[in-house]
This record gives structure tokens, C-alpha cells and sequence, in this order.
């Protein structure tokens, strides 16, 4: 547009831009963001980044247990030992991969998949066992004599399971496939016999819109 | 139009301003010399004079008011000052008051400023956030990027660059390794890896070129993992960079890189002449009795990035000009007015025809400060047995990454497109004034030229946190407990560090040497 003054103004409508210059200030003056909470069933599925979550992490360890629960090396060991349950220590499981996973969480499921089975019993981990023999030390100088817990009463296991996670990771523009495979081994702690190995994979894909409104 | 619609200003000389002064223009100032440009046209037409001023009143009430006037380095000057001096409290403050959670540059600053402060794990957390939040941001807002073109570029939310994202993976590995979690910090070097080689595979790490250093450093952090394999990958991409640089900022290899090499290819059973590096074994000279010695990477920050600064300039509107109809065209404008910027910045003059100026557009340009380059002098590195039967020792170090150069380089990179689009938004706001002014009247068009003028400011905002530059030393030390002094004259006196060095263990150590002269 030209006016009669001469200078150029490239909007068509009056006052168009300085309408739109208000919108635009009124936008920015009253974008609060309104922040909602709602609780939701912990064992619900959210998925928000596509990276590991406490879905990957407990659904992994309950499909990978119930797979090394269902095998043989279960029954060769209660009939080799009077129908005892084995007895699981569960050791380290390490991240191999290129994103961080809490992997303290995922072995507290693998104990709890294992513990509710039924079908093995499971030992405390080193760290858990320090504060077990202060507490048992504790007792011996301070507990009466009715309550004191024994010394050298500590069950060992039978069996170690570790692991690894890895991660392979492919990406272009918005678009992403994240594909995670666990692998847990059980090993019996006396002749370092492979009893058992299993494998879990997951694969996902991320997809992030380029524009939004 | 006849002459005496307007007061033309013709040009004397040219290059010469012709309209006010350039330097230390207030709203109010560019407002009036706006006013002088174009006779006004009162308000008979349209909305009723109260009301158009009471609209354009509160367009320019609300337009200051929602964008503020300081730049970012403006609001944080004294961040810097304030880590040089150890004042972690006061800075955390300072971050806090111009920031809030969601925030890419605010957890980027803060996450630096707790590494510094010996937080590593707060650190951490707060790096992660950074992260993640831009990550989210691959996804364009078109409603801020439209806010961008209308009022200024801070509207829209921070991404950060190429360099930042490496260097958030660098502290966080750093962080890592000072909270004794060496699973997590091979975790991280990984994680460095993959992203460095994703970028050099889409080619998209724009003026950056590939960074040397940091694929070192990851393959360091393997191989102290026991991951000679994955170590290897990583220091033959660090060697083939150092070697063929795709930028001007990599500098020379050090020299320690090709014994690392030549161990990591050794301890993962494949022969130097498979992976073309048979001439590496000569420069790796003879390898450390493993049994009796630790490694130490030594790393050394310095200095702080150069920082970007709001500067306001005037670029004119010819009477010969195109008419450019349409917001579309304003693009146009842009572009056409960023290269008269530039031209009249080489040249020292507008055009090469003679030309009679029409208006002068204020606009505010992120420019770099004009500081000189960081010149720093030697750095001692002194080690001390503590309780050990080895003599003392000196070590030197090299230049192993200039951030300072990345961060010129990449800003260089999306200049012009940033330029222009702030032009664009100054031609814009221009129009838009005229168009309250014509329809509205006088006092319509003074306020909406006072909202333009308070709602523009250059996007100034970049990471302050980071060093200008990270030197590198490899120290081979019998084991036992050594105190590491390092030196730099002129910058705040020697930071001494105490390690322990475990024989035939690879660890590394990072000290800040801030500079005295903060700003």
C-alpha cells in the first residue's frame, strides 16, 4: 500500500498490524501455563519421551522372570535338593547402552518378579547386607537376650543373576527408533554353571511433529 | 507524493549519517525522529481518537511490559564476575531471577554453575533438564515464532546450539567421574559418541565442524571402563578429525592421542596395520609400565565464550525503494536491508548509487562484544608426591578445544538469516506504526512507534557458563597420592587438586582457571 504521504506500508487493512501487534502482546501477557495434576494408576503405560520408563523397567523384569521361572534348571534344583525352592541372589545388571537407565529400579523389579513367583527365594544384595550385620551387631550389644538375633545364620544362594542393557539408537530429522535388549543370566555361585540365560528386546518408535500451533 | 509532504533528507556525502545521531538513541528519541519523517494524517476516519489512543496507549503499555528492555547478557553481567569469585549463592540468585524451570538456558547456566560449585549431582539433574527440554523443542511453536516476527526473538524459547548440547554432555561426564559412578560416566561418553557421530553423519553441525576433543575424551572414558573396542572407534574419529579438521577451530593433536590409539587397538587384538594406523606406533613411543603407573587426563578450562550484546543500528529506507506490499514482502525487505547493513559495514557506504534517504530503521542486532580475544598466557601444571617415593614433576598441555572459535563459528553460520529476519521485524513494526498513524492518528502512531521501539531487543542469549577454550595434559604417575598445581598468570593464581593415582587405572581430572577480568 501507498499512501498519499508516499511511504510504504505493506499491511492492507487498516490498522492491520497494529491490531495484530495487540493480539500478539495480549498473547504474550496472558500466556499463564494452567498446570493440571491428576493421579493415575502406577501400572498405567504413559509414555512421554519414548525413553525408558517404569513400564519398560517392570514389564521387562516380570516377562524375563516368568521366562527363567518356567525352565528346567528350576525343577533340577528342587529335586537335587529336597524340593527346595533355589535361593537367588540377584548381582549386577549393567547398562551398556547410550541412555541413562536407573538400574537400581529395574533390579528392585526383578526381585520383587522373583520374590512373588513364589518359585525362588532371593538373598539381600551386598549393599542391603552391611546395614543387616550392623543392625545384628547392634542387637548383640543392646538387644535383650530373648530377642537378639544369631550370628552366622545368613542363608547363601544358590544362584547370581546378571545382566547387561543395551541400547542401539537411530535417528533422523523427528523421527527415532530406540531399540533396548536386556540379557540376564543365572549362574550357580558353586561350579559357575550357566543355568539359564534370557533375553528381552523392545523397540519403539518416536515421531516429534516438526510445527505445532 | 511532493516534496513537501515530507522532509527529504538528501545525503551530502555518502556513508555519512544524515538523520540524529546513531549512538545512545532512546524510545523516545526514535519516536520523535520518526514523527519527523512523515507529516502526520489525523484520525477522521476509523475508531474515534479516544479510542484509538487509549488501544495504541495500551499496545505500548502491554508491548513494554511483556518484553522488557535489557538483553540477556545484559541481565546476567554479573553471572560471570560472580562464579570467577566463588559467589555460587549469589549467582544461583541471579539465574534464578531471569529464569524459570522449562527454561533451556536456565538449566544450562544453572547446571554449569552447580558443576563449578561442587554439586555434581544437582549438576546433573539440572543438564539433564536441559536436555530433554530440547529435545521437546525440535517441535516449532508456530504461534512464538509468529510473536518472533511481531515483537523480538527472546519470545521464542531457547534451542540450544550444537556446541551447548556437546558441552552438556562434557559436564555431565565430568560429574559423573566426580561422583565415583564410573558405569554412568561410560554411559555418558557413549552417549557423547553416538551424538557426535549422528551430527557428522546428517552433516548438520553447522560452522562446527566435528569436535576432536570430545570424541578423545569419550574414548578415554571407555577405555578406563575396559571398553577397548569402543575406545578405539572413538579415538580414531578423534585422530582422522585432528588430522583433516573440518573447521578452523580444531587445532593440532595432542600428542598423547596416538598412544592411546595405539593401546586401544592393542588391547582389542587388532593389528594397527588393519585399521591404517601403522605409522601411529612410532608417535606412541614406548608404552607406561601399566603395573607401577596411573593416567591422568588433566583437563584444563579457561576463560569464558565470548559473549553476544545487543547493538542498535540504522539502516535506511531509499526514496527509490521497492514498495514491498504484503507481510510477505517484508521478508523481502529484510533480506534486502540486511545486505545494505552489511555493505555499509564493508564499505562504509549505503549504496553505490547516489540514493536520498527516506526513514531510518532502528534495529537491535546480537553482535559479538567487543572484547579483545582472550590471550592467555602459559599454563604450569606442577605434581607433588604426597607420601610417595617418586620425584616431583612438570608437565605441559595443549590446546585441545577452542569453544570461543565453535561458538564465532556456528554463530556466523545463522547470522545473516538471523539478521535479516530482524530486519524484516523492523520493517514491519515501521509499517505498522504508519498504519496506526494514518487510521488512528497522530498519537496512535507515536505509541505504537514507542511498542515497537521497548518491545525490540537482540536476541543476545547464548550459554555464559561456558570456557573459552580446554587445554589437555596426560600425566603418568607412579600410583600413590599426588597434589596437582596448576597455573595460570593472570588468571586468579593456582588451583591445586589432590588425586589418587591407582596403578594401571585411567582417570581424569578437570580444574577451572578463571579469569580475573570477568566481564
Amino acid at each position: 500500500m501507498v499512501s498519499s504521504m508516499g511511504w510504504r506500508a505493506p499491511c492492507k487493512g487498516p490498522a492491520h498490524i497494529g491490531l495484530a501487534l495487540l493480539a500478539a502482546v495480549l498473547l504474550v501477557a496472558g500466556c499463564g501455563s494452567s498446570k493440571q495434576v491428576s493421579r493415575i494408576d502406577p501400572a498405567t503405560p504413559v509414555d512421554l519421551s519414548g525413553r525408558w520408563n517404569d513400564t519398560d523397567s517392570r514389564w521387562v523384569a516380570e516377562a524375563i522372570i516368568s521366562d527363567c521361572l518356567a525352565h528346567s534348571w528350576t525343577t533340577q534344583h528342587m529335586q537335587a535338593n529336597n524340593g527346595d525352592v533355589p535361593v537367588l541372589i540377584v548381582g549386577a545388571v549393567r547398562n551398556m547402552g547410550t541412555e541413562q537407565i536407573p538400574v537400581g529400579t529395574f533390579l528392585a523389579d526383578i526381585e520383587r518378579a522373583l520374590i512373588n513367583s513364589g518359585r525362588a527365594r532371593v538373598v539381600a544384595r551386598p549393599d542391603e547386607r552391611e546395614d543387616l550385620r550392623l543392625e545384628r551387631a547392634d542387637q548383640w550389644a543392646n538387644a535383650s537376650a530373648e530377642t537378639v538375633k544369631r550370628l552366622g545364620q545368613e542363608l547363601g544362594a544358590d544362584y547370581m543373576m546378571t545382566g547387561t542393557i543395551n541400547t542401539i539408537s537411530d535417528r533422523v530429522e523427528g523421527k527415532q527408533v530406540i531399540f533396548y535388549q536386556v540379557d540376564l543370566m543365572l549362574m550357580d555361585i558353586e561350579t559357575n554353571l550357566k543355568v539359564w540365560m534370557g533375553q528381552h528386546k523392545i523397540k519403539k518408535y518416536i515421531a516429534r511433529d516438526r510445527f505445532k500451533p | 507524493m511532493s516534496p513537501s509532504d515530507r522532509e527529504t533528507v538528501r545525503p551530502a556525502r555518502e556513508g555519512r549519517s544524515l538523520v540524529g545521531r546513531d549512538a545512545g538513541r532512546s524510545a523516545l528519541n526514535a519516536v520523535h525522529t520518526g514523527q519527523r519523517r512523515v507529516r502526520p494524517i489525523h484520525s477522521g476516519a476509523g475508531l474515534p481518537g479516544t479510542l484509538a489512543g487509549t488501544l495504541a496507549c495500551l499496545l505500548a503499555l502491554l508491548a513494554a511490559g511483556s518484553a522488557g528492555c535489557a538483553s540477556y547478557t545484559t541481565r546476567l553481567a554479573e553471572l560471570r564476575p560472580r562464579v570467577a569469585s566463588a559467589e555460587w549463592e549469589a549467582a544461583l540468585a541471579e539465574v534464578d531471577a531471569q529464569g524459570g524451570a522449562g527454561d533451556v538456558l536456565y538449566h544450562l547456566e544453572r547446571g554449569a554453575l552447580l558443576h563449578y560449585a561442587g554439586r555434581p549431582r544437582e549438576s546433573n539433574a539440572e543438564l539433564e533438564r536441559a536436555l530433554q527440554r530440547n529435545e521437546d523443542l525440535y517441535t516449532i511453536s508456530l504461534s512464538e515464532r509468529g510473536l518472533t516476527f511481531l515483537l523480538n526473538d527472546e519470545l521464542e524459547d531457547y534451542r540450544a546450539s550444537q556446541l551447548e548440547v556437546d558441552y552438556i554432555h562434557y559436564f555431565r561426564l565430568l560429574n559423573f567421574i566426580a561422583l565415583a559412578e564410573p558405569h554412568a560416566a561410560a554411559v555418558e561418553a557413549r552417549r557423547l559418541a553416538q551424538r557426535l557421530a549422528e551430527g557428522l553423519d546428517r552433516d548438520e553441525r553447522q560452522g562446527a565442524g566435528d569436535d576432536a576433543f570430545l570424541e578423545a575424551l569419550a574414548g578415554w572414558v571407555l577405555a578406563s571402563h575396559g571398553e577397548p573396542n569402543a575406545a578405539l572407534i572413538a579415538y580414531r574419529r578423534a585422530y582422522a578429525a585432528w588430522q583433516a579438521p573440518r573447521s578452523a577451530c580444531q587445532g593440532a593433536p595432542p600428542d598423547w592421542i596416538a598412544a592411546e590409539l595405539v593401546a586401544a587397538a592393542r588391547q582389542s587384538g587388532i593389528p594397527l596395520g588393519a585399521i591404517g594406523a601403522d605409522t601411529l606406533r612410532a608417535l606412541a613411543g614406548p608404552a607406561a609400565p601399566a603395573e607401577e603407573t596411573g593416567s591422568i587426563l588433566l583437563l584444563i578450562e579457561r576463560g569464558w565464550t565470548p559473549r553476544l550484546v545487543s547493538r542498535h543500528v540504522r539502516i535506511p529506507i531509499f526514496v527509490g525503494d521497492p514498495e514491498w506490499h504484503g507481510e510477505a514482502a517484508a521478508v523481502t525487505a529484510g533480506q534486502t536491508l540486511a545486505a545494505r547493513y552489511h555493505r555499509h559495514a564493508r564499505h562504509g557506504r549505503w549504496a553505490a548509487e547516489p540514493y536520498e534517504i527516506d526513514y531510518f530503521l532502528d534495529v537491535a542486532l546480537p553482535i559479538w562484544a567487543d572484547e579483545p580475544a582472550a590471550r592467555f598466557s602459559p599454563v604450569t601444571i606442577a605434581c607433588e608426591p604426597l607420601g610417595v617415593a617418586a620425584r616431583s614433576c612438570a608437565a605441559a598441555s595443549a590446546r585441545v578445544a577452542d569453544l570461543a572459535c565453535r561458538a564465532r563459528a556456528e554463530f556466523a553460520a545463522t547470522a545473516p538469516s538471523r539478521w535479516a529476519k530482524t530486519i524484516a521485524r523492523a520493517f514491519l513494526k515501521y509499517a505498522g506504526t504508519r498504519a496506526a498513524e494514518r487510521h488512528l492518528g497522530r498519537w496512535a502512531g507515536v505509541l505504537a512507534n514507542v511498542a515497537g521501539v521497548a518491545s525490540e531487543k537482540a536476541d543476545t542469549r547464548a550459554w555464559l557458563l561456558l570456557p573459552s577454550e580446554v587445554r589437555a595434559a596426560r600425566l603418568e604417575l607412579p600410583a600413590g597420592r599426588w597434589r596437582i598445581v596448576v597455573g595460570g598468570a593472570g588468571e586468579g593464581g593456582v588451583v591445586t587438586d589432590t588425586l589418587d593415582v591407582r596403578a594401571g587405572e585411567k582417570s581424569v581430572r578437570a580444574v577451572r582457571l578463571f579469569p580475573r577480568a570477568a566481564r
